[in-house]
């Protein structure tokens, strides 16, 4: 038998963990945000146990721990840096290529394209997370997605 | 009637990420089996997604840290929550099913039941009459008895007054 709140950090954990770590480029901090995230979310227990999707509550709840990281360190939420983690060098010149479009996405493009590629969050719990409307989340994706495309063809033009 | 450009390509992407409904799709599909630049569009909208995805994962992940809180451990899902299932909710509801098992069961009992009862009494009956004995209390002394009764002539008891000894009179 797994309880509500053990099944969650099992499930949810390695993806807020993530999250945490792309957005704030160190391991330790995304640890403290993830378990900052999980205390705040138990003391709203119900709500999350009642929203239409708690995986979406708790990225919603991730994503203002980290706003409000940015906010202390007198930063806007636009100007969230880049990634900095240390990826592994990639084999295939096209995933080096996409790679190198994604990071110089505008930081709200890479956040939905982040939840949804990576965190397989669906249109509607994006909207809940990003707190905008379903129609912003599918026209931001599009015009990401299409962008990359583009960028892919330049890339392999070069 | 081919579809534009734009139109074709947002129905793509909905399409490759689950939010197209079934009937949308199908029809979809279908005009893709006729359509093969709409197809090369949808090939390469799906390459360049999974290329996306692919960069995506490539970044290090740290395992998973052991929570430094406890995790509150009342429920089993998120479907049923712990009110729900509550110790004491589980209580009533067995209070309840069995009262409604309990009242059903007397007041319907089973009819076979009733059918071993009936022939244990004729059994008994036919025993008693066989083997008792002619005693005072018996079935068989009452049975003669009500017979004899029977055949007995009726009387009644005329008592014309208090002074005077009462007297039986028949009455055939």
């Amino acid at each position: 038998m797994e309880y509500f709140w053990d099944s969650m950090y099992r499930q949810v954990g390695p993806d807020l963990l993530a999250y945490f770590t792309r957005r704030h480029g160190e391991v330790h901090l995304a640890e403290d945000l993830l378990q900052d995230t999980f205390i705040q979310a138990i003391k709203q227990d119900e709500r999350v146990r009642n929203a239409v999707s708690s995986r979406a509550y708790l990225f919603g709840i991730a994503r203002h721990m980290s706003q409000e990281v940015f906010r202390h360190a007198v930063q806007s939420v636009a100007e969230i840096p880049e990634l900095t983690v240390p990826a592994a060098p990639a084999v295939d010149p096209r995933l080096e290529a996409m790679y190198q479009a994604i990071q110089v996405l505008p930081p709200a493009q890479q956040e939905v394209l982040e939840l949804r590629l990576r965190h397989e969050l669906s249109y509607e719990e994006i909207a809940t997370v990003l707190g905008i409307p379903v129609g912003t989340v599918r026209s931001r994706l599009h015009l990401v997605m299409l962008r990359l495309r583009e960028d892919l063809r330049r890339a392999g033009n070069d | 009637m081919a579809l534009k450009r734009e139109t074709l390509e947002g129905l793509l992407l909905d399409h490759h990420f689950g939010a197209l409904p079934t009937e949308t799709t199908e029809l979809l599909d279908a005009y893709l089996e006729g359509d093969p630049e709409a197809r090369m569009v949808a090939g390469e909208l799906t390459a360049t997604a999974c290329l996306a995805r692919q960069a995506l994962a490539r970044e290090p992940v740290a395992g998973l840290p052991k929570p430094r809180f406890s995790l509150p451990r009342e429920a089993v899902t998120p479907l049923l929550g712990a009110r729900v299932w509550s110790p004491w909710f589980a209580a009533a509801a067995c209070l309840a099913v069995g009262f409604v098992l309990g009242h059903s069961t007397f007041n319907n009992p089973a009819p076979k039941l009733n059918t071993a009862r009936v022939s244990e009494t004729v059994v008994g009956v036919e025993t008693t009459r066989k083997t008792s004995s002619n005693s005072f209390w018996s079935v068989n002394n009452l049975r003669q008895g009500t017979n004899e009764n029977a055949r007995l002539p009726a009387y009644t008891v005329v008592w014309d007054s208090p002074l005077k000894k009462p007297h039986l009179k028949s009455v055939l």
